[in-house]
């Protein structure tokens, strides 16, 4: 197994300008109008891309296509870690290795972080999960990398043997975090990240993505629905409205002169500071 | 040409039930089952349990399986809590007195087929010999994940990465790994397994076992074996090893210091004993013990 | 010498769908070149589109119609003796990413960070992006903010609860933390006193010594005569400097072409 000694790893030093995720005609319609027409887009390693829309305009569902966990009805999703890897169809790999591919190299970040957490064990315990299942034995050791991470995303150390139930929602999102970057993926999916909590914790939480998507070189997706939060985390956006991509671009081009009716409308209906 | 049930009705003196009480399509469906766990060793198979004439929980899952592989010739002995005169042990051997017509036994050595709940025999078990187990709930992963259709999917992948984390929570909890029975197993290298509710004591005794060891599960359908000679691995952390519970003094009763050792209060004043667990082979070092005052007394 | 950048016949006009599909001609047959070590002001009345040009300039609009030609480093193209010329009226999202990491900085009017980053953070990003070390980048930042005099206690603060000068200072020690080839202003002096005024076209005057082309909107006067050498007028869309060199500006956007 990989040496997973390191909690914070070097920056990624990868030149390769290849994109890590491509999607190719990817659609899953579950009615007219419900899931997502066909879908092209690459995503570049240390790249945020925002998927915006309101709800039911088939973000959530395109997410998870995207990262591995739901069957498009046509195109491809192509995953290349580095230029030295093959390049994988996600959905035309066997399940074990579409798994194991999930397990190291992807990050999933569930909208209510108990979706993403387990409840009953230990904070230390959920981050340690990940480690343990790509092979970590060492007790000590995984405990170590816990710790770290919680430091990393401000939870006190003092609180590692207490269970997730005991936390705030702006913890639990922390920790939800925490446990998918333990291992390092190279991208991280997210739905709806800040999407209950409370804006000072939001911020707070914008703060420690966007400072590990620095650090780390992470690729990220992000559905939200929050405009103020795609522009400060997002390089690219994409708007979606019924199934259909109606607009994809530079954050703050797409956001400060909206081609679209509906991205028009969507930008005017924000309220202002 | 005589069928399979002529002959087995003329061997039969008494005809109110069938030998070994289940009809013959269920054994055979049954050994079949044991086959496919044989050949997956520590997969759990799933078979259409039947109902028995007692409760789930009483053993219904380890009665099938002896019933389905019990012959005219074996030698039965069932085990509960280690112990041969518990009621759930005495009844389970009257029953297949009964129903099969066959010679019991409360010492391990004559045995040939040993039902268990709890325990394996301390003195290790030859070849000829084949341990049923009776399981309550043969799922290890179902602390970690609730739902069978998540956990089939990991059994079938092998990611048995999270199962170490119940492991984790006991050191978190202890300082040490506490789980003391029901400790997960790794069978062949493939398949993770509960190795019902034994001590884990006991597990080592699984390991590169001489005899085939059957596992039943009544209220939960399934059947998984180990067949003998085969590799089973007690899952641990490089720096917190499996390691086997130990007793500060031997055997009240025999002297043994190798056996498990049961908790017995002897009296209102909160009196106790440690006596071994294992009640035949606790009478046999007493009679070995015995034999020899005699030779050298 | 050729110029830094190039925007020929830049239109631009914002069609409002949900308002009677009203379209709004911000843009029109705007042309200007920027030569490396010098600033050009951009002037003309409230609503002649300087900042909408400013704007353009950075990739933030998307154009109708033009060029928006920038130079790219010489180094990446050693065997090529000509320069290579990037289109940003159709360059790919990335590429205006990268050309903004280290080509553009941009100060804007207002500060638009992460409400929690506090200010040494934020002087400190746009360095961490390319890769400067930490330490280093601290170094730069604190220099900065000494330099436009933002008070030292207060470099830890997030600027959300600071004035809308120290917010400013901020912004512009975050534009100028890299030393980028070309410098985007918009209004960097509009909410500052004289003295930080000042300390401001030090900065831009040094930017210009280091051989950085700067584009920028100035309102006061003072300010602009200091810096400015040359205007931009919004309401011809062009500067003399730009019809003089007409025939070498032709041949760039041929080569692009």
């Amino acid at each position: 197994m990989d040496n997973l000694a390191q909690a914070l790893p070097a920056q990624f030093n990868d030149p390769a300008e290849a994109p890590l995720l491509r999607a190719e005609g990817l659609s899953k319609l579950y009615a007219p109008g419900k899931g997502f027409e066909p879908v092209n887009l690459n995503l570049f390693p240390g790249e945020v891309l925002a998927i915006v829309g309101e709800s039911g305009s088939g973000k959530t569902t395109l997410l998870k296509t995207l990262s591995g966990r739901l069957e498009p009805q046509q195109g491809e999703v192509i995953y290349q870690g580095n230029s030295q890897m093959p390049a994988a169809s996600l959905y035309q790999i066997s399940e074990a290795a579409r798994r194991q591919l999930m397990r190291a190299d992807f990050g999933i970040v569930h909208q209510h972080p108990m979706d993403g957490l387990r409840p009953r064990i230990s904070a230390g315990g959920n981050i340690g999960e990940r480690l343990m299942e790509v092979g970590a034995r060492n007790y000590a050791d995984i405990r170590r990398q816990a710790l770290n991470w919680l430091t990393a995303v401000e939870i006190g150390a003092d609180r590692i043997d207490d269970l997730p139930i005991t936390f705030s929602g702006g913890m639990q999102q922390r920790l939800q975090i925490a446990r998918n970057l333990v291992t390092h993926p190279k991208l991280v999916f997210m739905d709806e990240p800040t999407g209950g909590l409370d804006v000072s914790v939001q911020a707070r939480l914008l703060d420690l993505i966007r400072n590990l998507v620095t650090e780390l070189n992470l690729a990220v997706v992000i559905v939200t629905h929050d405009l103020a939060v795609a522009r400060l985390l997002a390089h690219r956006i994409m708007v979606m409205k019924q199934g259909q991509v109606v607009e994809t671009g530079l954050t703050d081009r797409v956001l400060d002169d909206p081609q679209h009716a509906y991205t028009q409308l969507l930008v005017s209906s924000v309220l202002q500071q | 040409m005589q069928s399979f049930n002529q002959i087995v009705s003329a061997t039969e003196p008494e005809q109110d039930y069938n030998f070994g009480y289940l009809d013959e399509q269920t054994k055979r469906m049954i050994r079949r089952a044991i086959l496919k766990g044989v050949a997956l060793p520590g997969y759990q198979v799933a078979f259409g349990g039947r109902e028995m004439p007692m409760p789930y929980g009483w053993g219904t899952g380890g009665i099938m399986l002896s019933a389905s592989i019990l012959g005219q010739d074996d030698v039965f002995k069932v085990i509960d809590q280690g112990a041969d005169d518990t009621t759930n042990a005495v009844s389970i051997r009257q029953f297949f007195a009964k129903v099969c017509h066959l010679e019991t036994t409360t010492e391990t050595a004559k045995a040939s087929v040993i039902q268990t709940r709890h325990r394996i025999p301390e003195q290790p078990l030859r070849n000829d010999q084949i341990l049923v187990f009776q399981v309550p709930i043969p799922e290890p992963l179902r602390f970690i994940e609730p739902r069978e259709t998540e956990t089939k999917k990991m059994h079938s992948l092998g990611e048995y990465g999270s199962m170490q984390v119940k492991l984790y929570e006991d050191i978190v909890k202890y300082g040490y790994i506490a789980t003391s029975y029901a400790y997960p197993v790794m069978v062949h290298g493939r398949y993770l397994m509960d190795p019902s509710p034994i001590p884990k004591f006991d597990n080592p005794k699984m390991h590169q076992s001489n005899a085939l060891m059957l596992f039943g599960a009544g209220r939960e359908k399934r059947i998984y074996c180990i067949p003998p000679y085969t590799d089973v691995a007690s899952l641990d952390f490089e720096d917190h090893p499996f390691s086997i519970q130990q007793w500060q003094a031997p055997c009240s009763l025999c002297g043994s210091e190798t056996s498990f050792l049961d908790e017995v209060l002897i009296d209102d004043q909160g009196q106790r004993m440690f006596v071994c667990s294992d009640t035949d082979y606790c009478q046999g070092q007493l009679a070995k013990n015995a034999a020899e005052e005699a030779l050298h007394g | 010498m050729e110029p830094f950048m190039v925007a020929k016949n830049i239109n631009k006009t914002f069609v409002l769908h949900n308002q009677g599909a009203a379209s709004l001609a911000v843009l029109q047959q705007q042309n200007l070149a920027i030569y490396a070590g010098e600033c050009v002001v951009l002037n003309g009345s409230s609503g002649s589109g300087k900042s909408s040009l400013l704007r353009t300039l950075y990739g933030n609009y998307q154009v109708d119609q033009g060029e928006l030609l920038i130079r790219q480093p010489a180094h990446q193209q050693s065997d090529q003796t000509e320069s290579t010329w990037l289109d940003m009226a159709t360059a790919s999202p990335r590429q205006i990413i990268k050309l903004r990491q280290q080509t553009i900085g941009w100060v804007s009017q207002f500060l638009r960070v992460i409400p929690r980053l506090s200010a040494l953070d934020i002087v400190m990003q746009p360095q961490l992006e390319n890769g400067i070390p930490r330490e280093q980048a601290k170094e730069k930042a604190q220099h900065l903010l000494r330099t436009l005099n933002v008070p030292e206690h207060l470099w830890q603060l997030a600027p959300a609860t600071f004035s809308g000068g120290e917010q400013q200072r901020v912004n512009i020690a975050r534009g100028f933390a890299v030393d980028y080839p070309l410098l985007l202003l918009d209004e960097p002096t509009a909410s500052l006193d004289q003295h930080n005024a000042e300390q401001v076209i030090m900065l831009i005057n040094q930017a210009k010594a280091r051989g950085a082309a700067i584009v920028g909107i100035f309102h006061d006067t003072w300010v602009r005569d200091q810096v400015a050498d040359r205007l931009h007028h919004m309401s011809s869309g062009t500067d003399s400097a730009v019809y003089q060199n007409q025939t070498e500006f032709q041949s760039i956007s041929d080569r692009v072409g």
